[in-house]
């Protein structure tokens, strides 16, 4: 697995706690007036993509500040447990109720499950491969792992990496009480990847990036610890790591431990909220912020797992 | 055995397909051959409140359970088992990517939807339409321990899928991968489609004069990928090797393509540029040709700019309908077995040719041909462009 550098990010959703005006954080204010600014184009769609279209702004406008400069071949990667299946499920239940004859047409245009790759490609101009992830709380880091792939086969020259899920009642419902996440919520995170010798200003590295499978549940742990073991081989003892999984974890899983990760960084968000496809992302950006704190330097470890059997992880340096 | 730049090289050992002109490989490609056509009337739902009612549907399966899951399962073992592959012997170097537009559980909550007269939600339908969920199954079912990744990207989506599972392997992630694509008919996407018009009241006609739509299908295919040297190493049959890839986004319109072609030929120009090999060296194209007017002319003038006007292209659209994220996975296995039969299936439905389609599209009869490269298009919803190139594999 080759590198990728990390020239900027942005996070933001409603499930998040405010970082104020802190750099790439994104109030839910700062979406509204977003979604307020290009209410023209946004009017017809789904939050989803107005959500991801308003952190890619954030990270294109700090990276590029003229669209002109941005280069031709900048891919689109967004990993999201649900989509926009959520309103595909509404425009069923219109679809019942009234017929099909009485759904308004421009719904049609919002039904897609991949809608945010698909709206934020044309509003952004991103010609190269465009392409949505679902595999639960670990969409992000394939999308991830997606993108430091891509860059390496030389297909591009820059990916924005994302993770978004939104509200809706399929996300509600599958983080009822007693239910995998509890409660499952908004919120979007999105990095700007490009090859190291790309001279532009560094936030960080991407080292290494994975996602594999476990086919049981009680597999699921060592899984995991086989995956961190590939992902650090050779490189030093993280100072920090980031986990997201499965209900509120007492303790470091075993691969932490291995790992010898001395700090277990929060994600700020409000309690209780399981992030599902925004989770891999939001804690790369946790553990960078971690690395850029003057003195600190070194690795950070993300690790992510779902219910239903995936597992994630990467590891992340410091700008050099 | 390494490629140019370290890669390592990717070889198809074993296809597994089922259609709406039935389950299996040979069995599906001798009607294809035939010019068989699998539209009949809509039958999957009420449809009387639809202008156009015509589809391409898989059979009834005897057991309950979701559909999609069933087909795929099915197109899978059959994959696996012409390929003979253990993947029990490294699981952890196995891995499986399903493309596909998401329609797994919708089907099934549709229909508990009409039964019951209402549309409620609950955790076990959240869970069964996370669009990831039928990967993560089919994993479980197979044993892949390696990399499990549902990708959409519309109907492009089966050929990225093969893409993604290619690079899995030349990287040295993975040395056997799963790669294809599943959808069925389901009302959200019928009416999605037929509300944007797009949907031909009659057969689906690509290239034609008289062109008018789309006719929905619905399918699964999977090809079994496996770096070469170990393929050889147990004796397995290569049946051909994915030479390259390549996809962009047009950037231009949630529904219609570029008209220009910018977009795809980009796709199809970095899929040429990926085998190394070019435009001359091809000897057949399975073009993504829907039968809807914008993107046939966008794709036969992009052909015809390509490749000229004689390359044998053919759709097989015609036969077994738009199958949605299934599609390309389909149709690479088409490819494959055009290059292991050195024949290419016609486009059925074609009686006048269109100017703005230079294409030789192989009208109604399939054709006996020399195919050592085959390129598969996909060109979906949204702009998403994918192209992929097989190659025989000696």
């Amino acid at each position: 697995m080759r590198e990728a550098a990390i020239t900027g990010w942005a996070a933001g959703g409603g499930s998040l706690a405010c970082r104020g005006p802190a750099e790439g954080w994104l109030s839910p204010e700062a979406v509204d007036e977003f979604a307020q600014r290009h209410r023209k184009a946004l009017r017809y769609l789904n939050h989803g993509s107005v959500l991801t279209a308003a952190l890619v702004e954030s990270v294109l406008a700090r990276r590029w500040p003229s669209a002109e400069a941005r280069p031709g071949s900048v891919a689109l990667l967004v990993g999201s447990a649900f989509g926009n299946q959520g309103e595909t499920v509404r425009y069923f239940r219109s679809i019942h109720a009234s017929g099909p004859a009485d759904v308004a047409p421009m719904m049609s245009y919002d039904v897609a499950v991949n809608s945010f790759t698909s709206f934020c490609s044309i509003f952004f101009g991103c010609k190269g491969p465009v392409q949505l992830f679902s595999s639960g709380a670990v969409s992000g880091l394939e999308a991830l792992a997606g993108g430091v792939s891509l860059l390496d086969a030389g297909a591009v020259e820059a990916v924005l990496v994302a993770g978004v899920d939104c509200e809706s009642d399929l996300v509600t419902a599958y983080g009822l009480p007693g239910e995998a996440f509890s409660p499952a919520a908004e919120a979007g995170a999105v990095l700007l990847l490009e090859r190291p010798s790309s001279g532009a200003p560094l936030g960080g590295r991407v080292l290494s990036a994975a996602t594999c499978f476990a086919v049981s549940d009680g597999g699921r742990s060592a899984t995991l610890s086989r995956l961190t073991r590939g992902l650090l081989q050779g490189r030093q003892t993280p100072r920090g790591a980031v986990y997201t999984g499965p209900r509120a974890v007492p303790a470091r899983p075993p691969a932490l431990a291995e790992a010898g990760a001395p700090a277990w960084l929060e994600i700020p968000a409000r309690p209780g909220a399981a992030l599902l496809g925004a989770a891999g992302p939001l804690g790369c950006i946790v553990v960078l912020e971690r690395l850029r704190t003057p003195g600190r330097g070194g690795v950070g470890l993300v690790v992510s797992e779902d219910p239903l059997g995936w597992v994630g992880g990467a590891v992340l340096g410091a700008a050099e | 055995m390494q490629g140019k730049g370290g890669y390592r090289r990717v070889v198809v050992t074993g296809l597994g397909l089922v259609t709406a002109l039935g389950s299996g490989v040979e069995r599906v490609w001798k009607d294809l051959l035939a010019g068989r056509d699998a539209t009949g009337d809509l039958s999957r739902f009420p449809a009387e409140a639809y202008r156009i009612r015509r589809a391409c549907e898989v059979a009834a399966r005897a057991r309950s359970g979701i559909l999609v899951e069933t087909i795929a399962a099915e197109a899978a073992e059959e994959a696996l088992a012409q390929s003979g592959v253990d993947p029990e012997a490294a699981p952890e170097r196995f891995g499986l990517i399903l493309g596909t537009l998401g329609s797994a559980g919708l089907a099934e909550y549709e229909r508990q939807a009409r039964a019951a007269g209402r549309a409620g939600m609950d955790a076990a339908w959240a869970r069964s339409l996370m669009p990831g969920t039928l990967a993560a199954r089919l994993a479980v079912r197979f044993g892949c321990e390696g990399s499990v990744a549902t990708v959409l990207a519309a109907c492009a989506s089966g050929n990225h899928a093969i893409a993604l599972a290619r690079r899995r392997i030349r990287s040295g992630e993975a040395d056997t991968m799963l790669a294809g694509g599943a959808d069925v008919l389901t009302q959200t996407q019928y009416t999605h489609f037929h509300n944007l018009r797009s949907l031909s009241p009659g057969f689906c006609r690509p290239f034609d004069r008289h062109r008018r739509g789309l006719v929905i299908g619905e399918g699964a295919a999977f090809l079994v990928l496996e770096e070469e040297r170990r393929a050889r190493a147990r004796g397995a049959e290569l049946l051909a090797r994915v030479l390259g890839a390549g996809s962009s986004s047009d950037a231009h319109h949630m529904t219609a393509p570029d008209p220009t072609g910018a977009g795809a030929g980009r796709a199809l120009s970095e899929a040429l540029r990926d085998a190394q090999l070019d435009a001359g060296q091809v000897q057949y194209v399975s073009a993504h040709g829907t039968g809807t007017p914008h993107n046939d002319r966008m794709e036969g003038a992009l052909l015809g700019r390509t490749f000229g006007p004689r390359l044998a292209t053919s759709s097989i659209k015609s036969m077994i309908g738009h199958c949605m994220g299934a599609a390309s996975a389909i149709e690479a296995v088409v490819c494959v077995l055009s290059l292991r039969d050195q024949c290419v299936p016609p486009t059925i439905h074609f009686e006048e040719p269109d100017p703005e389609c230079p294409v030789d599209c192989v009208p109604n009869c399939a054709r006996e041909l020399p195919v050592k490269v085959a390129v598969n298009n996909a060109f979906g919803f949204g702009g998403n462009n994918s192209s992929v190139v097989l190659g025989a594999h000696a």
